[in-house]
C-alpha cells in the first residue's frame, strides 16, 4: 500500500478536487472510520491513487499495469474543533471500477475489470461488476467475468446463476416439427392486423384462431407440437 | 460447394437457411425492419425483428410467463440493462430461440 501525505499530493496526482473543509456527516471524531463506513459514495476522502512511481497520468489506461491500481489511507486533522478523523481504506480497486462505470469511463473500466485477480475479491463484488458491465452494454465482457466467476466460486448461488445464464451463445441446427401455412399466416396479419390493435392474436395457416388481451388467453388455441410451430402469435401495436 | 461453405459456417458458429421476411413490423411501417418468424424453446412461435447485431434478445414478459420459465434459471441485475444506449429495466434468461427456415425443414 502507498500513502499519499498531503491533499497537495494527491491532487497533484490525479488532479482531484479536494476540500480539506468538508467533514464526513458519519464522522466519528476523533479515531479510526473503516472503509465499509464510508462507501460508497459518502466522502471525498477517500481517495483511489497509483503507486508513486505512477505520478503523473490522470487516467487509469495511461498507466499500464492495471493491476497496480489501488487505493491508499489519509489522515486529516481537523483543527477548529480539536477532532481529528482518520479514513482507512484498503486495496478496493473496485471502488475505481464502480467510479470509473458510474463517469461512463468504459475503457478504464473494461481494463480494470480484466485486470483485477478476482480470486482475492469477494464473490458479490464480481457479481457487482457484472452488473455494471451489463449497465455499461458490455455484454463481451459480463459474459467474460461471469464464466470467470463460475469457476472461481463455485459454491456462489449468485456467481453460479449469472454463469449460467451469461454463457457465450451456442448455435445449432436441428429439425423441428414442420410449421404449416407461415405464408398465409403473415398474409392474415398484413391484411387484418390492423384491426386487433392492442391485442395478442394467434394464426395458423391464414386463419385468426382467436384474440385477447393477454397471450395466456391465448394458450388453448395455440396448442402442441406441429400446431404450436405453425400457429404465429403476435401483439399487434 | 454450398454444403462446404454451410460446414464452414457452422463449424464457426454460424447457422445457415432460407427464410422469408418482412420489411416492417405490424402497423410500424415507417420503420424499416427484418421481422422473422421465431420459435421460442421450440414451442412458441412469434414474430421478431432481428437485429443480427444486438447482444440479446428482447422478449415481452408475457411470453416469458407463457413458457413457464422458472425464476431459478434466471438472473437479475442490481443495475439496469442499457441495451442500444436505452436503458431497460429485467431479467436476463437463457433460452432456445429458433429462425424459422422455410426450404431444406431447417430451423
Amino acid at each position: 500500500m502507498n500513502t499519499v501525505p498531503t491533499a497537495d499530493t494527491i491532487t497533484q496526482l490525479l488532479g482531484a478536487e479536494m476540500r480539506p473543509d468538508v467533514v464526513p456527516e458519519d464522522s466519528t471524531g476523533r479515531g479510526r472510520t473503516l472503509l465499509p463506513d464510508v462507501w460508497p459514495g459518502t466522502s471525498s476522502r477517500v481517495v483511489v491513487v497509483w503507486p508513486r512511481s505512477a505520478e503523473g497520468p490522470r487516467t487509469f489506461t495511461e498507466v499500464g499495469d492495471l493491476s497496480a491500481a489501488t487505493s491508499t489511507w489519509w489522515n486529516h486533522t481537523l483543527t477548529e474543533d480539536g477532532h481529528q478523523t482518520n479514513i482507512a481504506a484498503t486495496n478496493t480497486p473496485v471502488m475505481v471500477l464502480e467510479e470509473s462505470a458510474r463517469m461512463g469511463d468504459r475503457r478504464t473500466f473494461a481494463a480494470l475489470a480484466r485486470a483485477i485477480d478476482w480470486s482475492t475479491r469477494r464473490p458479490d463484488e464480481l457479481t457487482a461488476t457484472i452488473d455494471l458491465a451489463l449497465s455499461l452494454e458490455m455484454a463481451t465482457l459480463a459474459i467474460d467475468l461471469a464464466q470467470l466467476g463460475g469457476r472461481l466460486f463455485p459454491d456462489h448461488e449468485r456467481v453460479q446463476r449469472a454463469a449460467q445464464v451469461l454463457a457465450p451463445p451456442v448455435v445449432r441446427v436441428v429439425r423441428l416439427p414442420r410449421a404449416r401455412g407461415l405464408d398465409a399466416s403473415r398474409k392474415w396479419l398484413r391484411e387484418h392486423a390492423s384491426q386487433y390493435r392492442g391485442q395478442w392474436v394467434a394464426v395458423r395457416e391464414g386463419q385468426l384462431l382467436g384474440a385477447a388481451e393477454s397471450l395466456g388467453e391465448l394458450k388453448a388455441v395455440i396448442g402442441e407440437g406441429e400446431d404450436a410451430v405453425s400457429t404465429i402469435v403476435t401483439r399487434v401495436l | 460447394m454450398m454444403a462446404r461453405f454451410a460446414q464452414l459456417l457452422i463449424s464457426g458458429h454460424f447457422a445457415s437457411g432460407v427464410t422469408r421476411y418482412e420489411d416492417h413490423y405490424s402497423r410500424q411501417e415507417q420503420f424499416a425492419r427484418i421481422v422473422l418468424t421465431v420459435t421460442v424453446e421450440r414451442y412458441l412461435t412469434v414474430r421478431a425483428v432481428v437485429d443480427t447485431g444486438a447482444p440479446w434478445c428482447i422478449l415481452a414478459p408475457e411470453t416469458v410467463e407463457q413458457l413457464g420459465i422458472m425464476p431459478r434459471a434466471t438472473y437479475a441485475p442490481d443495475e439496469r440493462l442499457t441495451i442500444r444506449g436505452i436503458s431497460y429495466g429485467g431479467r436476463l434468461l437463457r433460452m432456445k430461440i429458433g429462425l424459422r427456415a422455410e426450404q431444406e425443414g431447417e430451423d
